[in-house]
């Protein structure tokens, strides 16, 4: 029996829907990440699993029982927020040991509880600072550490690294889940940062407009897209518009612009439909000599970032169409420069075929 | 003529010293970042150049003229704060507006200016709307055509892109850039995203603890970098102690476990140093060939990122190295437990003189 | 509850039974109770405000032609405004009085309060001045009307003769410290300094960033203020009382009238304080909305 379940939740705010007939089940011990945009519903999601929002329609099960009409302090559940919300008049004790305290615990179990936690956080030393003496880090560890003690099974993070520096929040990522798996906790994490779930999560919900596009664990999401909102939104991607020229077995032919055509592992098209080819990023490389064979285009490199672990380019193809790889430094790497003419190539079976979007393509992927 | 020149500023809080005898000059068109851990005085850096603050010490010199008494709003200076600021009671349009008008120009004048700052960053349909209104993107691209009408030729950023997802930060980044360039500007950046800062900027600037660790062009911040803490704050690293054993001509031997010795091409050292080396988890390939400098372990941990998959190395001393790998089709081929032999060339080790602190707390972010 | 004996830690303890058993109750107000918590509040308005409106409507009505008891037609409303005693007249001017003194001594203590309000803010004495300026708001109306009628009056400076002035001045006095605490959290929640900054950024001076940018910032906060220093200089008497000579103010004027025993008529003019408040509110309330 799932830990959480959400069957048919949906939330409106006045004429917004932020929830849309929300099916989701999240066993015990799971850590899944709510990925999306801002405005996607993740927050609506947690608060709604929290009992801090009531949903329209549905029903949500904790540990199996209908909780839409239990408040907040009685779902086992603990909600913690991206701005850690620490009682700034509290000191970390104070704060760390607030949910044994309020829940009447012996003074004993108070003081077990709250040291063991405060020393598995590493924050043993500095019980009586207030959070305003704290760093973010530290603070962060608080806000975990207050949330761990309360007693609580599922945790409900609400982007519990967003606060930090770019550094520091992929420092603590692989720190925060080996709390939260050491605990035997469960964890609901919403994040916009799909490194970060691809990272942590053993499963990731991909969320948009309110409603789910894809669950899955992080390398099914990452190399099976179903929707070109993932396959941008998740990884990122090149999308290429053409057309289905031929369809055999071992795959197909897309036309696009200038005649080119780019091989493709089958997936059922039909000829003639106008459909997307998305490719990504880490999957098109780029090399020197003649373009022969599938999809290995000619073009010249347009320009060429450098970001930090990996290089980017912009390769225009002779059809105009400018495709960018990314390609991580390594010993044996070659730079190309702006200019230099190379050819790009990319395996039939690393692009994914999408139906043409109704609003277009360039809609679509403004809106991501 | 040096567009912003600071000479050794420094700014104190109570007992925190922010900046820290700064010594920095910028290029008239340069774009600039300023990176760093939190705390470590880009804000006050940038807020002092702005005049939004008066260092304690030290002269500010905008395209050679001495600022330190000037006001902010005579500096010339178009100043993006990091969570936007657009006047929430104006439209974009009276936003965009605002700087011309409070400084008396005419609306003949304003109006053109204004059309075409709306037409560059793509707005022009949504001129009336208020600030609340738009996207977080959106915001952001007005609060930058604001900074910039008044055509004022230096563009401070605190952190432009702090208020977004990371996807739109990825993607308006480039378009910071562009403009600053196709306006022929000169920009500094303040950030704490070392990626950012690396892909947009001509020079990068790293701080810490209110002073100036290393500045440099992005690439060679990442390849060689002269601090053991640029290399740790610039892209990741991995760190192990050593003492150098040999030297040579062509570089020096150093000890980081028994019977490992790895060979690099750092030629100031002395036999006996107490040493940090460091090496990128990008360039340990994997596999055993010919190179010198053989490490083998045993994977601790796979954790896969997309189309990269960073392996945890434990080595016979106990230390531990990441190992980046890029997949192909399959899974890395290594599991957890498995033996593991990675290659580094000389050329890819860095080697700095062991901090005093230790390495944790050199290297701390916190 | 021993429990909250000292921020959260536990010095003082009741026995559990007793603990465990407030526990109990504690949770079933919470959670039996909310339907109620919409009603308490509206009880307790209805209770102190309506309740007291309606009984002296009631009244004004009762005694309107003569009085209900005796018959006489001297101890009706109608008899004392337009009889002999003509306080019908008193009531317009007592009116016209109490306008002037409302609408100057609100503006003129606007005017003083937002500039105090920005030094108490920013500059490292503020929480001093705020301090010193809540002393207006402790000591008795009638203390307050008496040191400002002995130091500005024909006793002290003479710089301003017992009347309306003084009402004002007096008026005044009570008014900023009232302001001055409605625009704190205005400008406390509104990140004044940073908007501040951007507008300097953006070339104006500092005096062209407040007008143009701090202070529609907290426009909500003056309004406010506005409105708590209106009604109240229109309902005070304390301080009125002791400075006034002969311009009487509406509030003024019902005390007056309690005196001379004209009963129906002080009834009448609280009845007409209350409608001329609502309607002055209403206006302001319109005003501001645009």
């Amino acid at each position: 029996m799932p830990l959480i379940r959400l069957a048919n939740v949906s939330k409106r705010f006045g004429e917004i829907t932020a929830l849309d007939h929300i099916d989701l089940s999240i066993e015990d011990g799971e850590y899944v990440c709510v990925l999306g945009p801002t405005g996607a519903g993740k927050t609506t999601l947690l608060r709604t699993i929290a009992g801090l929002l009531e949903p329209d329609e549905g029903e949500i099960y904790i540990e199996g029982r209908l909780v839409n009409k239990v408040p907040p302090e009685e779902r086992s559940a603990v909600y913690m927020f991206q701005q850690f919300a620490l009682f700034p008049h509290m000191n970390v004790w104070d704060n760390v040991s607030f949910g044994p305290f309020i829940k009447n615990w012996d003074n004993d179990k108070v003081e077990r509880v709250t040291s063991e936690i405060l020393d598995m956080v590493r924050l043993g030393g500095r019980r009586d600072a207030l959070p305003s003496e704290l760093s973010g880090g530290m603070q962060q560890r608080v806000a975990l550490a207050r949330g761990i003690a309360s007693g609580a099974r599922i945790l409900l993070l609400d982007e519990p690294l967003g606060a930090l520096d770019a550094r520091l929040r992929v420092e603590l990522r692989s720190q925060l889940r080996r709390l939260v798996k050491d605990q035997g906790l469960t964890a609901v994490h919403v994040t916009h940062d799909q490194e970060e779930a691809l990272m942590i999560a053993d499963r990731v919900v991909v969320l948009r407009n309110g409603r789910i596009e894809q669950i899955g664990a992080p390398h099914e999401v990452y190399s099976k897209p179903q929707s070109i909102f993932v396959a941008s939104f998740v990884g990122g991607a090149n999308f290429i518009e053409g057309n289905v020229a031929k369809v055999e077995d071992s795959g197909s032919l897309v036309e696009v612009r200038g005649g080119l055509q780019i091989r493709v592992s089958g997936r059922g098209e039909t000829v003639g439909e106008r459909v997307v080819v998305a490719v990504r990023l880490e999957d098109v490389s780029v090399g020197s000599g003649e373009a022969v064979g599938s999809n290995n285009l000619s073009g010249r490199i347009e320009s060429a970032t450098f970001i930090g672990g990996s290089i980017e380019y912009a390769i225009r193809l002779e059809n105009d169409i400018i495709l960018t790889s990314k390609i991580m430094l390594s010993d044996a790497f070659k730079a190309y420069k702006t200019g230099e003419r190379v050819v790009v190539s990319f395996p039939p079976d690393r692009c994914y075929v999408f139906p043409y979007p109704k609003i277009g393509l360039l809609k679509e992927i403004e809106a991501i | 003529m040096p567009e912003v020149k600071l000479v050794n500023v420094t700014k104190r809080y109570g007992r925190i010293v922010a900046n820290d005898d700064i010594n920095l000059t910028i290029k008239d068109g340069e774009y600039v970042s300023v990176i760093g851990p939190s705390g470590c005085g880009k804000t006050t850096l940038i807020k002092n150049i702005a005049g939004i603050i008066r260092p304690d010490q030290g002269e500010i010199y905008i395209d050679g003229e001495l600022v330190n008494d000037l006001p902010i709003e005579d500096r010339g200076i178009g100043y993006v704060f990091q969570n936007i600021a657009l006047f929430p009671h104006m439209t974009v349009w009276g936003n965009i507006t605002y700087g011309p008008r409070v400084r008396g120009w005419s609306p003949e004048e304003t109006r053109p200016l204004a059309i075409e700052m709306l037409e560059m960053i793509k707005l022009s349909a949504r001129s009336d709307a208020y600030p609340s209104e738009l996207s977080g993107g959106t915001q952001q691209k007005t609060a930058v055509a604001r900074a910039l009408i008044s055509r004022a030729e230096l563009l401070l950023l605190d952190e432009p892109l702090g208020a977004l997802d990371i996807k739109v930060r990825g993607r308006l980044r480039y378009e910071l850039r562009r403009l600053v360039k196709d306006l022929r500007l000169t920009a500094l950046h303040v950030t704490h995203d070392q990626e950012e800062a690396m892909s947009i900027s001509d020079r990068v600037i790293v701080m810490k603890s209110g002073r100036i660790v290393e500045a440099g062009k992005p690439i060679d911040l990442y390849t060689r970098p002269n601090n053991i803490f640029t290399a740790n704050f610039v892209g990741e690293a991995n760190f192990l102690k050593g003492v150098v054993t040999q030297i040579s001509d062509e570089g020096c031997l150093v000890e980081v476990a028994d019977g490992l010795q790895l060979v690099t091409d750092s030629r100031n050292e002395t036999v006996g140093d107490l040493v940090a080396i460091a090496f990128r988890p990008e360039f340990a390939s994997i596999g055993d060939n010919e190179m010198s400098n053989k490490i083998t372990g045993n994977v601790v941990d796979v954790i896969y990122s997309g189309s990269i998959a960073r392996l945890k190395v434990e080595l016979v001393n106990g230390d531990l190295i990441v190992v980046k790998k890029v997949l192909g089709f399959s899974r890395t081929g290594f599991g957890v437990g498995d033996s593991i032999t990675v290659n580094i060339s000389p050329r890819n080790i860095l080697v700095y003189p062991y901090p005093k602190e230790g390495l944790y707390n050199e290297l701390a972010l916190d | 509850m021993g429990r909250r004996a000292r921020a959260f830690s536990i010095s003082y303890q009741l026995p559990a039974s007793v603990s465990k058993r407030l526990m109990a109750f504690e949770r079933f107000v919470s959670r039996r109770l909310t339907r109620f918590k919409d009603f308490v509040p509206l009880i307790v308005v209805a209770v102190t405000v309506i309740v007291p409106i309606v009984v002296v409507l009631n009244s004004v009505i009762l005694y309107w032609a003569a009085d209900p008891y005796t018959g006489k037609v001297q101890g009706g409303v109608l008899y004392q405004l337009f009889g002999p005693s003509n306080y019908f007249a008193s009531v317009l001017q007592a009116t016209l009085t109490s306008m002037i003194v409302a609408l100057t001594s609100t503006y003129a203590a606007t005017c003083i309060a937002i500039p105090l309000a920005f030094i108490i803010e920013r500059r490292w004495y503020g929480d001093f001045i705020r301090t010193i300026l809540k002393v207006p708001l402790i000591i008795p109306t009638s203390s307050l009307g008496l040191s400002v009628l002995l130091l500005w009056g024909s006793s002290g400076l003479n710089l301003v003769r017992s009347g309306i002035w003084l009402i004002i001045l007096t008026h005044i006095v009570f008014s900023v410290p009232v302001m001055v605490e409605s625009i704190i959290p205005a400008y406390e929640g509104s990140e004044i300094q940073m908007y501040e900054d951007s507008a300097r950024t953006l070339g104006a001076t500092a005096y062209d960033a407040i007008e143009t940018v701090s202070l529609p910032l907290i426009k909500g906060g003056v309004i406010t203020g506005f409105i708590l220093s209106f009604t109240r200089s229109l309902g005070e008497t304390g301080a009125t009382f002791i400075v006034m000579g002969r311009d009487v103010t509406v509030p003024a004027l019902v005390v007056n009238m309690v005196e001379a025993l004209a009963i129906p008529a002080a009834l009448f003019t609280s009845t007409y304080l209350i409608a001329l408040s609502m309607v002055l509110l209403g206006i302001i309330r319109i005003i501001t909305r645009r």
